[in-house]
């Protein structure tokens, strides 16, 4: 396992970068005062990386890590980290990405670090499981159907990708879910699950010397798998406006959600909208707090960049989304932020950049709080953009932003752009 | 002023509480569930000469934010800041809890987006409807049942004057305690504390008075006839929310380490009996989980509070899924636990205990529990020691002891033509109601 860089972060703690010759990432974050230690795998495969008979199998086989391996019978992976004492212990899939987690006190991480290498490589997929966990991946299917800011989220994601395989749900559709096989699941391992495919982060208290030994001694002998497939082809640009007006039965308030492209994580300009999105909506006096919170239009108004919410590989879009108050059409909401996106546009007071700048410096430094969140954040930014540093970079580009900025890319990419236009109406009174 | 403090120095953020014991939502007058939440959200909505904008920019552009916690029994203020602006955040959080303007154009707008917050959250969390009722049922109806954000009818009818006089009332009832987390050492933030907020903590009852009686001192949990089912009608949904409990223990009790293992074993994470047979085998739900309520926070910890399993079927499984459910709560009275299964337990319990003082902020709250409710977690030694002693005897005993099936709540949200006959079916149930949510 070859060190290539060593870095410090904000809060001074090192961060080393290795890597090992079947490809295998490996990021340590060593906080020597910690008795514990985060342990993330990213793999750098998510829904997008499906194809359209898979829709909804990177999340099913998430479930599937979690059941048996040539060496370990079903249940001995969660009752293994159990007994090390290991907390948290989840996974989530993303559209880019799919990432496995657990705490667990340092003295424990070799246990840890032997199963998550077991089961990038030797997973069994039985019928039998494979079924029994169908209903588990079912129920949390039906589970998001009965939400309906998931619903909306659906919605939205469609309307705004016409063929980029972002406009499905990560979750998938029933059908699909039904009808995968143990080939599908075989083929689908094999495809994505090797170690050129993941990123491996630990952060916490360790010895760095051993841990290096013991990564080298579970991984270094896997073999490299095949490359991470290109991005999906970037959807042309809307030509127009997109609205969308959709119902669900268990609304009783109007949401609302506008949105507009953008040019992808990794943009120059990608500093520019994150202030923006700040300047909008960081703190309850940012303007979409004191004109439609405050005002009575909504309850809940926020401002943001989709690929940084998610770690987006390819383009995603600025977002501004309101929860309307009881009784109040979405349309007053609409209109109230386009008002504020002009007057943004106009011209931005500096105590308003210097709010957006504070908030954000706060965000980042409560980022590095626990060992959990400074490892997701360091992952998820090293597999969406390559960087592991990419947070702390970006926070020193939008330091240098300025007003100027601000209006550019408004008029870039929203005042001068077409807009999406997504609301959720109590079912009753859509319109035909 | 009664001050608790940990040190994180690599993170330049300071977070400053206080916290008032001995108040809580238990002090709400009848009818008026959520003022102390209308309250705790007015005092940041402008204070001493600022207005409600210039309070949150001036607060904002230094990098802090604040609010406010609220549990049956006490309420706290937070701030939270970039230690370079700490002196600044300290005296605007310090004009809020001290010079809180009230202004009576503020509270209607308050009014208005905390009823539509509320209307909100319920309609995007069908558990939280269910575990609003499943509360207030097994407490049958007394303060200690309802949750911090109050009720539909408490928020509407709470006027200014209300929110005022409960504001003060928790001034005056609490005893203060200042709990911090910084990068600062400990006395120059006590300095700085104690120079920004120190009138302000100067209230409630002097140290060595008697303080005025709470609710919750001389609580006895209500001891329902027999088994109840309450079916909250919902229809066209996905999923069925299936909560079911019955009052146990506390953190204080001495064996609190056995339940620890017996939630563990049960229901306490993905390799317990309940996720392993009910979404692990059967694929009935996507989760399924247990625990002490006494462990969670919700209610003091040394007060008697209900152990709780909740699962979430897909509507076709939940035929399955509730009858299973309460024979395997039933079964785990008969029979307890294996010796594999403590075995297991033990050993999760002996090499987590780390986690319980692995960051500052954890450390800062077992101090502040230390403190309001005499709850001790042991050290490393002591635990192991402790647990090594456990036998699958002792557990079954205090399973027996502090669990009653036959008493149990039911409480089911769905379609109530589907879920009445599965009540229906259920053994030894004295009483099944259908509850139409407000």
């Amino acid at each position: 396992m070859e060190l290539l860089e060593k870095h410090s972060l904000m809060n001074a703690c090192p961060l080393h970068h290795y890597r090992m010759g079947n490809g295998l990432e490996v990021f340590l974050l060593h906080n020597p005062i910690s008795p514990v230690a985060a342990y993330l795998t990213h793999y750098t495969v998510g829904s997008a990386s499906e194809t359209d008979r898979e829709r909804g199998l990177a999340h099913f086989f998430e479930h599937m890590m979690f059941r048996e391996t040539e060496s370990l019978g079903d249940g001995d992976f969660d009752r293994i980290i159990a007994e090390s004492g290991g907390v948290g212990l989840n996974a989530f899939t993303s559209y880019d990405t799919t990432a496995y987690y657990v705490s667990v006190p340092s003295s424990q991480l070799g246990r840890v670090i032997g199963l998550e290498a077991d089961r990038m490589a030797n997973l069994r997929l039985s019928t039998d499981l494979i079924d029994k966990e169908r209903g588990a991946v079912l129920g949390e299917l039906h589970m998001v159907k009965d939400l309906p800011s998931d619903q909306l989220w659906e919605s939205m994601m469609k309307a705004a990708f016409a063929s980029h395989p972002y406009r499905h749900p990560i979750i998938g559709y029933e059908e699909g879910l039904r009808g995968f096989s143990g080939a599908d699941f075989e083929s689908f391992y094999r495809t994505h699950y090797a170690p050129n495919r993941a990123v491996v982060v630990v952060a916490g208290g360790f010895d760095e010397s051993g841990l290096c030994d013991l990564l080298q001694k579970s991984y270094g002998h896997l073999e490299r798998g095949g490359e991470r497939p290109a991005p999906a082809p970037e959807d042309p640009p809307w030509s127009k406006d997109i609205r969308v007006e959709t119902g669900h039965p268990k609304v009783s308030t109007e949401n609302l959600m506008l949105g507009w492209r953008t040019p992808g994580l990794t943009h120059p300009d990608m500093p520019a909208l994150l202030m923006l999105s700040a300047v909008l909506s960081a703190g309850h006096s940012a303007p979409l707090h004191t004109r439609i919170v405050n005002t009575g239009l909504g309850t809940q108004a926020a401002a943001y960049s989709l690929e940084a919410e998610m770690n987006l590989v390819s383009p995603g879009m600025f977002m501004c989304d309101v929860v309307m108050r009881h009784g109040v059409p979405a349309a007053r909401a609409e209109n109230v932020l386009l008002e504020i996106l002009e007057q943004t546009a106009a011209g931005v007071a500096g105590e308003d950049m210097e709010r957006a700048l504070s908030q954000f410096r706060l965000g980042t430094f409560e980022a590095m709080r626990t060992n959990y969140s400074l490892a997701r954040q360091v992952g998820g930014y090293a597999v969406a953009t390559g960087d592991p540093l990419f947070g702390q970079k970006l926070l020193a580009s939008i330091a240098r932003v300025g007003p100027e900025d601000l209006r550019r890319v408004l008029l870039k990419y929203m005042l001068d752009a077409p807009r999406m236009t997504v609301i959720q109406h109590p079912l009753q009174a859509v319109t035909a | 002023m009664k001050a608790l403090y940990q040190n994180q120095p690599a993170v330049p953020l300071t977070a400053v509480s206080l916290v008032l014991p001995r108040t809580g939502v238990c002090l709400e007058p009848p009818g008026l569930q959520g003022v102390t939440r209308l309250a705790l959200r007015m005092i940041f909505r402008g204070a001493g000469a600022f207005s409600n904008e210039e309070y949150n920019s001036r607060l904002e552009r230094l990098g802090a934010t604040v609010g406010a916690g609220l549990g049956s029994d006490y309420v706290s203020f937070k701030m939270l800041t970039l230690t370079d602006n700490l002196d600044q955040a300290l005296e605007l959080f310090a004009l809020a809890l001290d010079e809180p303007r009230f202004d009576s154009g503020e509270f209607e707008r308050l009014q208005g987006e905390l009823i539509s917050s509320w209307k909100f959250d319920r309609q995007e969390s069908k558990r939280l409807r269910a575990l609003e009722v499943y509360h207030r049922e097994i407490y049958q109806g007394r303060p200690q049942g309802y949750l911090s954000d109050g009720t539909l009818e408490g928020l509407q009818a709470a006027g200014l004057d209300d929110v005022r006089a409960q504001f003060r009332l928790l001034r005056e009832t609490g005893r203060p305690v200042v709990a911090m987390v910084s990068n600062l050492p400990r006395e120059e933030l006590l300095e700085k504390v104690s120079a920004r907020l120190g009138a302000t903590v100067q209230t409630g009852p002097e140290e060595g008075r008697e303080q005025s009686p709470h609710p919750w001192d001389d609580f006895e949990p209500p001891v329902p006839a027999g088994r109840r089912v309450v079916i909250i009608p919902d229809r066209d949904t996905n999923t069925d929310e299936i909560i079911l409990g019955a009052f146990s223990t506390a953190q204080t009790d001495p064996q609190w380490h056995l339940h620890q293992l017996i939630e563990l074993v049960f229901g306490g994470d993905m390799n317990s009996r309940l996720f392993r047979i009910i979404r692990g085998e059967r694929g009935l739900s996507y989760g399924a989980s247990c625990w002490y309520e006494a462990g969670r926070g919700r209610t003091p910890r040394n007060q008697r509070a209900p152990f709780t399993l909740y699962t979430f079927p897909s509507a076709e499984h939940t035929a399955q899924a509730v009858p299973l459910l309460l024979e395997m709560y039933e079964e785990l009275v008969r029979w307890g636990i294996t010796p594999e299964e403590l075995e297991r337990a033990r050993m999760a319990r002996i090499n987590s205990h780390p986690f319980h003082r692995d960051t500052p902020q954890k450390l800062l709250n077992l101090a502040l529990e230390e403190l309001l409710y005499g709850v001790r977690v042991d050290d490393e030694e002591s635990n192991r020691k402790k647990l090594e002693a456990v036998d699958a005897g002792d557990l079954l005993k205090a399973i027996r002891k502090d669990h009653d099936p036959r008493r149990a709540l039911l409480v089911m949200l769905g379609d109530p033509e589907r879920l009445l006959p599965i009540a229906e079916s259920l053994p030894d149930m004295e009483k099944i109601e259908e509850m139409e949510y407000p």
